[in-house]
């Protein structure tokens, strides 16, 4: 069944709310700052529901609102990275399944880039700016991580 | 919808409208609503409690028979329970036989014959008569009414029929206990009945979508029945579930774009753009569904406003908003496909509205089913959310009327869409009064724009979305920058960036800064240190984020133009910098780093050293940066200054080298780097940061510079005792010093630079004393020494004295450098004298014992006791005999001995003892350096490497000490293995130095420079000096022993002697001679050797160079050689000096003149008789 989905942006966000990846996939260029606003204010929501389901342990935090014409998903990984979608809001049922594909999709593709062991050297090298490895990875300098989640939402497109 | 339960009652008809039915009727009815009713959720698939039920009796007669209508109304709308009354008393059985039983059994006829067939009957009876008991229940073998009626109704397991006794007073809910729980049960049953039966209805309608005829309102309205009647009794979450699969349903099948059922999407009516949103009233929803002339709007806001006032009976009033947002949005775009359709900013109207009445309608639900506000932050969030959306929409048409600038952050609300030309027709209108208002006027939409987003603002704040109100408060400040309050959109963009700083988010901080900065621009406000600080935040957003996901317009666009909008800005940095009047320092900027190498350089032909240092610029475009500096802290306070001059930074890596042109050397920690640009200091300080490790310290290592300025101090090679002086020794190194100033300073102690001698050996200099002391002209290679004087206020163990020298070479004459040193001068001598003093009669001699204090050897070449030659009254003549240097160490102290003749009278001035002393090693420093200056010369090479050679050569004498003791005797040095020297040429010199130093003697007088040692020796005093002598005058054989005589003594004979005891006053203080001290002489009792006869102690008056004498007898106990017996001489009070009071007797000395006499006593030969008479004879 082809996915009626379409990725607009993901956000990868640390444990200390700092933002390691805002990745958006919409042709404008000025609406990037749109994403970075929905990566920042989702953090809010993604507390509200942390704390309301508590040690519930579920990683899917659903829907956590939507804005203009686009709907953000929230997952918070065990390690407690914080991953928002936005997706284009759209007029049909959206399963929660799908999106929770979507986003182990994602969380796989962010573990698999922190995994990456040259990562640690760099960070302990760098002491000018203390940087922790899930920060670093969201960097320019790691192509591979953006790389992953490009191809995800590639896939999507096309499916 | 307020739905109720409904139960039919039925009684006999002479019992139905009684007094006493209309009791029961209301007892029953105080027993309602029912509490926890069991009933079968399909959603949970499990029986779920239903906490409150609403229960209505009706009669069953008002009850209407099979609907009339066909459209499948609630399953609520019939009786679910069917019950009947009879009041009959248990024994009764006649009357019940008679006339009840005929009554019960057309009503059970009538209501099993119904769709639901779920009954009950009860039975009242009144309390049994306690008189009548006995007798009645002999005769109740033919059972009782309530088994009778078990048997005739119950027909199957079910028992339905319950027997209840009224007390009419009716005190005790017990009794109803029993009634409740069957009747509870029934309700349930039927409910269970009905909704399977409901379902499976629904579920055959379902099933026939395929089939021709089906039609979607139709199984809308026959699904809806399911829903209302869970609702009906209160199974929210059932309800909602139905509601759900009815739209996901309706989505389906939408899709397949099967829209035979609905009219248009949208047929827009008046006012429909403002209408309340969530009200289920506001159009005859029912009807139109019914009618199938639903259109999919008003459908989709039918489902959507059922489901939130589910939600919002759940008590889950915190979804509705989302629920609403989304519906908006998602629907909202649906119409805007059919844009065309509508007048421009219709459905902008619809979506404004939408959400403004849902807000409201939030508000009425949340007063009417959650008044305690257990939901209220959620909700408020949500509501925020919800007036966000509203006030989105005014952006939209805030930009398209040009009301707004067409950039972030209000365009991000825009749709990506190009909006078609409205064909729709005049009669529709847009009804919202706010809209109207903005397309009227400007300042209309202003004050709506402000105010809805201060009330999105408000339930931000309540709902604790603290990132929802800083984006908020970023538009209103783009607001104002637009409208040109640029004061207060300056001082907002100015504040937002602290708040997206700590997260490091850059993208949006950088965002702000820029608006801050574009903002500064704008308001033509001067480049002040506040927009320096702006600009310097960016630049740091900037470099943090590395340039990437800039969401500045200027930079996101790429290309070189990226860097252009930079490089301008960190011009105008250096601009502003250098305008500002005060410096201004920033710390830890990240746009730069610094990186110190490990190891200084030293700088070869002249003071200093270089320290090559990385700076790195993150920026993508040159730093104008005017000066690196990096200061470096030594273990002491020094802190060096390393720095060079640059013009720009390039980006990257950039490697300098710094100069540092004070001479000092050592380890040094990185205390803090700078770069300079204009007045703006970055400053990249070293700090001790708790969490982090310290191997982040960097330490930097200065190699020794052996040509280098040298000042030194140490004890003044003089020292006098009473006059406190210290050595200071300025070698001038490779350098021409043109002007040198100097300055000491220590705690406590004073330096009197006014009183400084130049030292005589050195080279002669010209300076000058003051508060400092200054040397002009000081050639290469010269080494000049002082003594300065100075005065201590309090003894000190170890002297710290910091020495501050700053001077200029002839070479560098702007270049005044300073070095800062620290030496510790110990006051302590590393020798020691003790004195020991032994009168004479007119000699007096006294020992001068010099040890060494510490662990050194010492050489001392010379002492000298000097009588000052005002005084004629004593001499003083050495005793030693042996010439040339002695090495005193510590375990082993040198005695020097001195003989004072006193020719008269006493003395009163001191004397002066003097010792030439050195440390054996700086001995032995002073040759090496002679030798190997005389080996350099030799060999004709520049003087310059001799202290390396030197360095060399001590620093192999002091791994080893084994040539000390050779040398102490010879003077031949044999220097251990010398460690490879870094030079050939070095190496060669050492060699040769070495060989030298192996054929070195020790002169014949001392030479070099020596130590003195000053010590001012009074001529000790003593009141009375005795001096004794035993003098043996004869035997009984020998009547006069000559003083020489070898008469033989012998053991046990009496040998007449005289004690003599001479005194003198000479070396007293006292000048009267004629005076008389009253003294008491002791003989020392030898009891082993000496049997003494005579006054062997006793007083005498002493008088100046008079001779006491006491004639004594003694006698040897034992023959041997020994020693005659001591005697002992003490002053005492006499009673003239004791009525003259707190005298202290007179100091006497004694001198035993004798004390070397040894006596030879032989032993006794032969025999001798001696007769004793008894003595009778003679009393007689």
């Amino acid at each position: 069944m082809p996915s009626t989905l379409k990725l607009n942006a993901v956000a990868f966000i640390s444990p200390q709310n700092h933002p390691i990846l805002i990745r958006t996939f919409s042709k404008q260029d000025e609406n990037t700052i749109k994403y970075h606003y929905i990566a920042h204010t989702s953090l809010d929501i993604i507390e509200e529901r942390a704390n309301m389901t508590g040690k519930l342990g579920d990683c899917y935090l659903g829907l956590l609102y939507s804005m203009e014409d686009v709907a953000v998903y929230g997952y918070i990984t065990p390690l407690k990275v914080k991953i928002v979608l936005a997706l284009a809001l759209s007029d049909a049922v959206v399963k929660d399944v799908e999106v929770i594909m979507l986003f182990k999709a994602m969380h796989m593709a962010y573990y698999s880039a922190i995994s990456n062991p040259f990562l640690r050297l760099e960070s302990s090298m760098d002491s000018s700016i203390d940087q922790s490895p899930h920060i670093l990875v969201g960097s320019p300098k790691w192509k591979n991580f953006r790389k992953r989640v490009d191809e995800i939402a590639r896939t999507l497109g096309t499916s | 919808m307020d739905q109720r339960v409904l139960v039919s009652h039925t009684a006999p008809k002479d019992f139905h409208g009684t007094h006493n039915w209309n009791k029961v009727c209301s007892s029953i009815a105080s027993q309602l609503p029912l509490r926890n009713v069991n009933l079968k959720s399909a959603l949970r698939n499990a029986t779920t409690t239903v906490i409150d039920l609403n229960v209505a009796l009706v009669a069953l007669e008002s009850v209407r028979d099979d609907g009339v209508s066909q459209i499948p109304g609630s399953i609520l709308e019939k009786p679910l329970l069917h019950l009947y009354i009879l009041y009959c008393q248990d024994d009764d059985l006649e009357t019940y036989r008679t006339s009840l039983k005929k009554e019960v059994k057309d009503w059970h006829t009538l209501v099993t014959s119904k769709k639901q067939p779920e009954w009950l009957i009860l039975q009242i009876v009144r309390p049994p008569d306690p008189s009548k008991t006995q007798s009645r229940n002999v005769f109740k073998f033919a059972g009782t009414v309530q088994s009778k009626l078990k048997t005739d109704f119950n027909t199957d397991d079910r028992d339905r029929v319950v027997q209840l006794t009224y007390v009419s007073d009716n005190a005790n809910d017990l009794i109803w206990a029993e009634f409740f729980n069957k009747f509870k049960e029934g309700i349930s049953n039927a409910f269970a009945n009905a909704i399977s039966v409901r379902r499976e209805e629904v579920r055959r309608s379902e099933g026939q979508q395929a089939m021709p005829g089906w039609n979607f309102c139709t199984f809308f309205v026959l699904k809806e029945s399911l829903a209302t009647s869970y609702e009906g009794v209160n199974l929210f979450e059932d309800a909602l579930y139905q509601y759900e699969e009815l739209e996901s349903l309706f989505l389906h099948v939408s899709r397949e774009r099967n829209f035979s059922w609905f009219g248009a999407l949208i047929t827009p009516g008046e006012g429909d753009d403002s209408a309340p949103l969530l009200s289920i009233s506001k159009k005859p929803y029912r009807d139109l569904i019914l009618a199938n002339t639903i259109s999919v709007f008003d459908f989709r806001i039918y489902i959507l406003s059922r489901r939130c006032e589910l939600l919002a009976k759940m008590g889950c009033l915190s979804d509705v908003p989302r629920k609403v947002a989304t519906f908006l949005g998602a629907f909202g775009k649906r119409l805007f496909e059919i844009e065309a359709h509508f007048p421009k900013f219709w459905i902008e109207s619809w979506i404004y509205s939408g959400a403004i009445t849902a807000v409201e309608q939030c508000a009425a639900w949340q007063r009417q089913y959650d008044p305690e506000a257990i939901d209220k932050a959620a909700v408020d969030s949500g509501n925020g959310e919800l007036l966000d959306l509203a006030r989105s929409q005014l952006e939209v048409i805030g930009i398209e009327l040009g009301y707004l600038p067409k950039e972030p952050p209000f365009s991000i609300a825009l749709p990506k869409r190009t909006r078609r030309a409205s064909l729709a027709p005049a009669n529709i209108t847009i009804s919202s009064e706010d809209i109207n208002a903005i397309l009227q006027s400007q300042g209309a939409f202003y004050d709506i724009y402000i105010r809805l987003t201060n009330q999105a603002l408000t339930s931000y704040a309540e709902g604790g979305r603290r990132k929802f109100g800083l984006k908020l408060h970023g538009a209103l400040a783009a607001l104002d920058l637009h409208r040109g309050n640029l004061a207060k959109a300056l001082s907002t963009f100015a504040s937002l960036p602290a708040h997206y700083a700590p997260h490091f988010w850059n993208s949006l901080e950088s965002y702000m800064l820029s608006r801050a900065l574009d903002t500064h621009d704008l308001s033509q406000k001067p480049r002040d240190v506040e927009w320096m600080h702006i600009l310097l935040a960016f630049l740091k957003a900037f470099v943090e984020h590395r340039g990437a996901d800039m969401l500045v317009p200027t930079l996101a666009e790429g290309g070189k133009e990226e860097y252009g909008y930079l490089e301008g800005f960190v011009k105008a940095l250096k601009e502003a910098s250098e305008g500002s009047e005060n410096e201004t320092k920033h710390p830890d900027h990240p746009a730069l780093s610094v990186k110190t190498e490990m190891k200084a350089k030293l700088a070869e032909d002249r003071d200093g050293s270089y320290l090559d240092v990385t700076v790195k610029n993150h920026l993508p475009c040159d730093f104008p940066a005017d000066e690196i500096t990096v200061y470096l802290q030594g273990r002491e306070t020094d802190r060096h200054r390393f720095s060079t001059t640059v013009e720009k930074l390039s980006p990257g890596k950039t490697r300098l080298t710094l100069f540092c042109p004070v001479p000092a050397s050592g380890l040094f920690l990185v205390e803090s780097s700078e770069i300079r640009a204009g007045k703006l200091l970055l400053q990249y300080p070293q700090r001790k940061t708790p969490g982090k490790a310290i191997s982040q310290h960097q330490v930097v290592k200065i190699p020794p510079d052996p040509l280098a300025l040298n000042v030194r101090i140490f004890q003044s090679r003089k020292v006098e005792l009473d006059r406190r002086c210290l050595s200071l020794k300025i070698w001038s190194g490779r350098n021409a010093i043109s002007r040198l100033e100097l300055k000491l300073s220590a705690p406590s102690v004073t330096f009197r630079y006014r009183d400084a001698v130049l030292d005589e050996e050195a080279e002669k200099v010209e300076f000058e004393t003051g508060l400092t002391l200054i040397v002009k002209d000081l050639g290469k290679d010269k080494a000049v020494g002082f003594s300065i004087p100075y005065v201590e206020a309090a003894a000190v163990q170890n002297m710290r004295i910091e020495v501050e020298v700053s001077y200029t070479t002839t070479d560098e004459p702007d270049l005044e450098r300073e070095v800062h040193l620290v030496s510790s001068l110990s006051p302590s001598l590393p020798v020691s004298v003790n004195v020991q003093d032994w009168f004479r009669e007119s000699r007096l001699i006294s020992t001068f014992s010099v040890s060494s204090t510490t662990h050194q050897h010492v050489r001392v070449a010379e002492t000298q006791l000097i009588v000052p030659e005002a005084i004629d009254t004593i001499k003083a003549t050495p005793c030693a005999i042996r010439k040339g240097t002695i090495t005193v160490t510590p375990s082993q102290p040198a005695r020097f001995m001195f003989a004072l003749d006193s020719v008269a009278g006493p003395v009163k001035e001191s004397l002066l003892f003097i010792v030439k002393y050195r440390l054996l090693r700086e001995e032995v420093a002073y040759i090496i350096e002679d030798q190997v200056r005389a080996t350099i010369d030799e060999a004709k090479k520049s003087q310059d490497i001799r202290p390396i050679a030197v360095a060399n050569l001590i620093e192999s004498l002091e791994r080893d000490s084994s040539w000390v003791p050779m040398y102490n005797i010879t003077g031949e040095i044999e220097v251990p293995e010398v460690k490879r020297s870094s030079t050939e040429e070095v190496a060669e010199v050492v060699e040769n130095a070495k060989q030298r130093l192996l054929e070195y003697r020790h002169p014949e007088s001392p030479t070099g420079v020596w130590r003195e040692l000053r010590l001012p020796v009074d001529v000790p005093v003593k009141a009375i000096v005795a001096i004794t002598s035993l003098n043996l005058i004869g035997t009984p054989f020998n009547p006069h022993i000559g003083p020489d005589s070898k008469v033989p003594l012998y053991a046990g004979q009496p040998i007449s002697a005289e004690l003599r005891i001479h005194t003198t006053f000479r070396w007293g203080l006292d000048q009267d001679t004629s005076r008389a001290y009253l003294l008491n002489y002791q003989i020392e009792d030898m009891t082993r050797e000496w049997l003494i006869g005579g006054l062997k102690q006793g007083d005498f008056l002493a008088k100046s160079e008079e001779t006491h004498i006491v004639p004594i007898t003694l006698m040897a106990l034992h023959h041997g050689e020994f020693a005659l017996p001591k005697i002992k001489v003490d002053g005492q009070l006499g009673p003239r000096d004791l009525t003259a009071g707190g005298q202290v007797p007179p100091s006497v000395e004694t001198y035993q003149s004798h004390s070397a006499v040894k006596v030879l006593v032989l032993p006794r030969g032969g025999r001798s008789t001696f007769v004793v008479g008894m003595g009778s004879e003679f009393d007689a």
